[in-house]
């Protein structure tokens, strides 16, 4: 286990540095100066040499680089060129909202796709199953810009039940975890379909094993062999999943974040690109990729420890 | 729509030309305002102390130091929390604010401002000539100041005097320094801004205007509060005292269908961004109030002047005739703009009498077709010359210029034109069309004044002037009108300047657009600007 530890840990750094490079040089490869979106479109050549200078940007892309790496192992990702902000404060000023709503809507996704997954396989070719599947399938299918605009017209506009967009509070308070209920859902309606479709499947696979067949003739009753023998192992493949399904949406929550006014990391980063704000783009992808490889060590960890079986020495 | 047709009474453009007219000239770049607008709800009973007003935005401001940035979210902002040496008022007159009285030097290098004397800073200390003096020079130094060439010096002579002195004679200046996006326009405590370093404007804000920053959390609120002390001293707004309200909120609300439904849910008293579309829905609500009314744009394509396709006069006078736009401010802008007869918006002194401006742009399909083959452009579908398909690119950076664009393509191909378009994001947009890669580009021009003609003198190229035009009648004329220190000569220097522009085909205007705001009823005594919108609010109060 050690072993497989430190490889995972040396493939981290491995993969960190790769996105920090490929990150570096997207941004400097995209048509756009961020000199001029500082300084404007008219001003004279040598403000704006004289501006470039001043933020670094006149080194060779290798020496910006190295400075940017160095300065980020110290936990400085540099100032935003927008705001003149430390990058680290603009980001951690975002990430508690978007990790409360990517959070909710993880928790959501698991709660409603599981229990409905193994429903779906228990009750194979049944209507429940295709109800369920069919509605999996309907939340899935809808984009997402539609249905929280929907959502809010019903639950906001016509029924006033929830706030329409913005952020009242953490969400442990009671008017925060209402203005996150909207979005939550919105966010957790797609990636419901998956965990559910997901855990079915996996679900009807390991029905089908033996073992689930000695149980069953050993006279277990039908739920203790589903929940007890069967799930435990079905979920394997569904945690894995949701481990990566965490990660993408931490940073991918950008058109659930813009329609209902969420000041969170996505829209950070959608603005920042819009205005070539390299510090910032650096800096959030940087951060989200280690939070997605962190994510991914620990479902790996959680997946030897899940299934003895696997023995990655 | 009721609401909306009583506005556009309201708001009579000849009244608005009329003012306009009596007001002065401006910077070349980045010239003053004209007109304002009549308040909607003017006189609405005794006014109430107390309460929240709630606006909402599509987007924040980066940095509440003034004159650090000129955007607009930043400049409507700075309205309420600064006040500048000298005011427009909703007749575009100048009018006092921080200074109550100023004169200029006979050869017009010399301008001398005295200040009030009972004037505080948010924090409480008192606004004098020093704090001018600083913001001035620090702002000097900054990336963006480079269109303040014409000021040499200012200096302080004495606690409450503020002496500027320029380079050459202008009739600009004035003009200049009532614009809140300048830095000698708003005035910060230089004290607070030489503690805070770069925290100022974001964590730290301490001017002299109606409203206190109490909290910001950029891109998603700012929370303003009552300055208790406030006195504007003039007689733009009725009220030259402390605001009503308790607290002023401005929420940040991106999606255009969010603001809507927020205003349904009276989440919020004013929406600042009403999309067009949205017009009618909100118009139908009980309980609120649409406002819809000019705004000095000129939303136009201007082509690359150096490609060969439109170094043919006759292509690019073809072009122009192609379209309806009519059409276009109907099915895109939703009737909420104003199609454009001419290029400069009519409200702005200077602009030609549309009877004599719209036989340049009018529609003549027949007209634009005889033009492409005098010039030899031939065929029944696309038109091709010499092997040679008409075709070419035009670059927009936004999505309601897609749109349009989209409509141009159509009216384009009735003549046998083909138009492609290409959507970039705004920086690779602006890196683009600096560099002249664009054959065409779409801008949705917002000014203030003419003095924005020096988009297309030679000097201006390769940005602001993205056409690469570049004649010496044209640099000559509006050379003239930026020297010129008579009031109708200028605006006569600008209408030639226009008719040049028309003639030549340089651009092709298309509409102008609407500022569009909602309102709820409980909001009383709101009166917006046609260039500064929402603008300082001091007279608003809620129920």
């Amino acid at each position: 286990m050690t072993g497989f530890i430190a490889r995972r840990v040396a493939l981290m750094v491995l993969t960190l540095i790769g996105v920090s490079i490929l990150v570096f040089l997207i941004t400097r490869l995209t048509p756009g100066d961020p000199v001029r979106q500082i300084v404007g479109p008219d001003a004279p050549q040598e403000r704006v040499d004289e501006v470039r200078h001043d933020l670094g940007l006149d080194r060779p892309v290798l020496d910006q680089y190295l400075r940017f790496m160095g300065d980020a192992l110290t936990g400085d990702l540099g100032q935003s060129l927008r705001t003149r902000q430390p990058v680290i404060e603009e980001l951690g000023a975002r990430f508690p909202l978007t990790f409360q709503l990517t959070t909710f809507a993880v928790t959501i996704a698991v709660l409603v796709g599981v229990p409905l997954g193994v429903v779906s396989a228990a009750k194979r070719d049944t209507a429940l199953d295709r109800l369920a599947t069919v509605a999996a399938l309907f939340g899935a299918s809808m984009p997402i810009f539609w249905i929280a605009i929907m959502a809010t017209l019903l639950f906001a506009v016509r029924l006033s039940w929830l706030p329409t967009a913005g952020n009242d509070g953490p969400i442990w308070t009671v008017s925060g975890f209402k203005s996150f209920i909207l979005p939550g859902i919105t966010l957790a309606l797609g990636p419901i379909a998956l965990v559910m479709r997901l855990t079915r499947s996996s679900m009807l696979e390991v029905l089908s094993r033996e073992y689930v067949g000695v149980a069953r003739a050993k006279g277990l009753a039908e739920s203790r062999v589903i929940f007890r023998h069967a799930l435990r192992n079905a979920l394997l493949p569904v945690i894995t999943f949701i481990g990566l399904l965490y990660g993408s949406l931490l940073g991918g929550a950008v058109v659930t974040e813009t329609i209902f006014s969420l000041n969170g990391v996505g829209r950070l980063v959608v603005t920042a690109i819009n205005q070539r704000d390299y510090p910032v783009i650096q800096g959030a992808v940087l951060m989200l990729a280690v939070i997605f490889t962190l994510i991914n060590f620990v479902v790996d960890i959680m997946y030897a420890m899940l299934d003895p079986r696997i023995r990655y020495e | 729509m009721v609401a909306i047709e009583q506005v556009e009474r309201r708001v009579d453009r000849r009244e608005l030309l009329a003012t306009g007219g009596k007001i002065g000239l401006l910077a070349a770049t980045m010239p003053a305002a004209l007109g304002g607008v009549k308040s909607v709800a003017a006189q609405d009973g005794d006014p109430v102390t107390g309460g929240t007003l709630t606006l909402i935005r599509q987007d924040d401001a980066l940095n509440l130091t003034p004159g650090i940035n000129s955007g607009l979210a930043d400049i409507a902002a700075n309205f309420f929390l600064y006040d500048a040496l000298v005011i427009k008022d909703f007749n575009g007159e100048v009018q006092p604010a921080l200074a109550e009285s100023w004169e200029s030097s006979e050869d017009g290098l010399t301008w001398t401002f005295n200040l009030r004397q009972d004037v505080q800073f948010h924090s409480g200390e008192p606004f004098t000539s020093a704090h001018v003096v600083d913001h001035v020079e620090r702002w000097l130094d900054r990336p963006t100041s480079t269109k303040l060439a014409l000021l040499e010096s200012v200096e302080a002579p004495d606690d409450y005097t503020v002496v500027f002195t320029l380079s050459s004679p202008t009739l600009v200046f004035l003009n200049n320094i009532s614009q809140t996006e300048w830095a000698y326009a708003s005035i910060p405590n230089m004290n607070k801004v030489a503690e805070a370093g770069d925290e100022y404007g974001i964590t730290v804000v301490d001017g002299t205007g109606p409203y206190i920053l109490e909290e910001w959390v950029q891109d998603d609120h700012m929370t303003l509060v009552r300055n208790p002390n406030y006195a504007l001293g003039n007689p733009v707004y009725e009220n030259n005292g402390p605001v009503y309200p308790d607290t002023l909120v401005i929420r940040i609300v991106p999606e255009a269908t969010s603001r809507t439904n927020m205003m349904e849910t009276s989440e919020a008293d004013l929406n600042l961004h009403v999309a067009p579309r949205d017009v009618e829905l909100l118009s139908g609500f009980g309980g609120l109030t649409v406002e819809s009314f000019p705004r000095v744009s000129s939303n136009h394509i201007g082509f690359n002047m150096e490609k060969p396709l439109f170094q043919d006069i006759n292509v690019r006078r073809a072009v122009t005739h192609a379209i309806r736009r009519d059409e276009i401010t109907q099915f895109v802008m939703f009737g909420q703009a104003d199609p454009a007869e001419g290029y400069l918006h009519p409200d702005v002194p200077g602009a030609l009498p549309r009877e004599e401006s719209q036989q340049y742009v009018a529609y003549d399909a027949d007209l634009a077709r005889q033009l492409l083959e005098e010039s030899g452009w031939v065929g029944d579908d696309i038109r091709e010359k010499d092997g040679q398909s008409l075709t070419f690119t035009t670059y927009v950076s936004t999505e309601e210029g897609e749109q349009i664009l989209q409509v141009v393509q159509d009216h384009l191909k009735d003549v046998g034109i083909d138009m492609q378009i290409s959507r970039l994001d705004p920086a690779a947009f602006s890196d683009a069309t600096m560099a002249g890669e664009h054959d065409a580009r779409f801008i949705p021009m917002i000014y203030t004044t003419a003095d924005h003609m020096y988009f297309f003198i030679t000097d201006s190229i390769p940005s602001p002037n993205t056409v690469f035009y570049s004649n010496a009648e044209f640099d000559e004329l509006f050379a003239q009108s930026q020297t010129s220190i008579d009031e109708e000569e200028r605006n006569a220097l600008f209408g030639q300047l226009e008719t040049h522009l028309l003639d030549q085909a340089v651009v092709v205007p298309i509409q102008h657009v609407r500022w569009i705001f909602a309102q709820q009823e409980r909001i009383h005594d709101a009166r917006y600007h046609n260039i500064h919108g929402a603008y300082k609010l001091t007279d608003t109060w809620v129920d």
